[in-house]
């Protein structure tokens, strides 16, 4: 079981990946300043982190993030194309994807991150 | 009765059928390959008995051909009844049995059964290490092997020390042109990247590249997939002048092999099309994400889930331009092949139903968001965890 952050603003989405995720112990918040608190607080294993977030962007939350912990696992996710994607590689993001997020893809990629 | 005169032309004739369905298999005609394989267990049954090694060996070569045509229960019978006739024949510890459980491992790989496929590749490690010794090439290759099934199972610690013993028996025996090595250093390189060392990945990479160049040609499909990997390291890094050359370079010579309308030059758009965003080439980007969607559409067909990737980006990159119609036109056409290839119960389609939702949503379409939110909400929970 790992410790998973999940940072979206979009309710249903948040509440469907949840759904996905059962099992793990699950964090979640809808804005960029209390994901930074959150991982503070719970050191989780991986982050899925929206990018366009209320108060603080997915971006500098990532950036935040990766100062406390270089090693954290990011994974962010994105409507907006790899512009903002790109940012969020250079912010220290481990992996971008691309909503609407495929689920054997996300299952893939969180498979992978638990297991490093 | 074969009289020895007949059984030496038999003998001619099964080398020479065995050798043209390498040769077939090598030229990717494997329809051929598979009839002439079938013809070769016939003879070999017929003039040295069901139970010979010949007979095995032709077996074997059939499974193998049926592996890669995606026929896995045949290949994997084909191959248990191989491993049962070596087994008889020489004793369990023979190398060539080491070879049959090998390949045998190799098929429940491709069926996904990699707890089975486990037990056989130590087996087959063991029997190389006690007849051929801990640093024969063979060895190395069975190292390999197993590497391979720990990092498909994300075994990635166990999977880089049998790597790197792999890679040390290579060049241990001065083979430093064994494309093996090539692909051990490639398949390193690739758990140095999900961990993130980046800079670990790229020199593997590059070595990789060195050896596959100079034992296949600098035209060989597998120099492209190895300069794709080293060009993913450098969109990675944020090195996107780099990245794009190589793009370009892997659509050169994936065009050369498999011409202009194969679905590897669809991906190889794609990733230059993300590159051409990133650097906010925009213009460019939607005309090589159209390109990725229309050579795909042509060779997969008008409804298969690859296409829904490159509408997504094509989309994603409409609505981070602000140009709201075409992101809807684009995602929309994406979650109809969702809907066709899936079914409308499927949590793909909830997703692709929930991102259009979240997009009315911002853009103050609230009847439109409540729509496809509670479509997507009425995908029972079964159908995601189930996924």
């Amino acid at each position: 079981m790992s410790k998973i952050l999940i940072v979206e603003d979009y309710k249903d989405l948040s509440e469907f990946y949840q759904e996905f995720l059962e099992g793990d112990t699950l964090f979640t918040t809808s804005d960029g300043e209390s994901a930074v608190a959150l991982y503070k607080e719970h050191k989780p294993d991986i982050v899925l982190m929206d990018l366009k977030l209320p108060k603080k962007s997915g971006i500098d939350a990532t950036k935040e993030i990766i100062q406390i912990d270089p090693k954290a696992k990011i994974i962010a996710i994105t409507a907006y194309g790899s512009t903002i994607g790109s940012k969020a590689l250079e912010a220290g993001a481990k992996e971008v994807l691309r909503k609407p997020v495929r689920f054997n893809e996300l299952k893939e990629i969180i498979a992978k991150y638990k297991s490093i | 009765m074969v009289s020895k005169n007949q059984e030496k032309a038999f003998d001619v004739l099964w080398d020479n059928t065995t050798y043209k369905i390498i040769n077939y298999y090598r030229e990717g005609k494997y329809n051929e390959a598979a009839e002439l394989a079938k013809l070769s267990i016939d003879i070999a049954k017929k003039v040295y008995g069901t139970d010979s090694t010949k007979v095995a060996i032709s077996m074997n070569n059939l499974s193998l051909i049926y592996d890669i045509q995606g026929k896995f229960a045949e290949a994997e019978s084909l191959s248990t009844n191989a491993l049962e006739i070596w087994e008889n024949k020489l004793g369990p510890d023979d190398p060539d049995v080491a070879t049959s459980l090998n390949n045998l491992a190799g098929i429940y790989v491709s069926r996904g059964k990699y707890k089975e496929a486990e037990p056989l590749y130590k087996r087959s490690l063991e029997i190389k290490q006690k007849s051929l010794g801990q640093n024969h090439l063979e060895t190395a290759t069975s190292y390999n092997n197993l590497a391979d099934l720990y990092r498909l199972e994300k075994r990635f610690n166990e999977a880089e020390s049998l790597y790197r013993k792999a890679i040390e028996i290579f060049e241990h025996n001065k083979d430093h042109k064994n494309p093996n090595i090539g692909s051990a250093l490639n398949n390193l390189a690739e758990i140095h990247k999900i961990k993130g060392q980046y800079d670990e990945a790229l020199k593997l990479y590059k070595r990789a590249f060195e050896i596959w160049r100079s034992s296949y040609g600098p035209d060989h499909p597998d120099i492209a997939t190895a300069i794709n990997n080293i060009a993913g390291i450098y969109y990675l890094e944020g090195n996107y002048v780099e990245a794009e050359k190589l793009y370009k370079e892997v659509l050169k010579i994936d065009e050369k092999s498999y011409g202009k309308n194969h679905h590897y030059n669809a991906m190889t758009y794609n990733n230059i099309a993300l590159v051409k965003e990133g650097i906010g080439q925009y213009d460019d980007a939607e005309r090589y994400f159209k390109e990725a969607f229309q050579i795909s559409q042509n060779t997969l067909g008008e409804f298969h889930p690859s296409l829904v990737t490159f509408l997504n980006n094509l989309a994603g990159l409409y609505r981070a331009r602000e140009r709201y119609e075409e992101a809807e036109f684009y995602f929309k056409k994406g979650l109809v092949i969702l809907e066709k290839v899936f079914g409308s119960n499927n949590p793909d389609v909830a997703m692709a139903m929930l991102n259009l939702a979240e997009m009315y949503e911002s853009q103050g379409r609230t009847e439109d968001a409540k729509r496809f939110c509670d479509s997507a909400k009425s995908i029972c929970k079964k159908d995601i965890k189930g996924s």
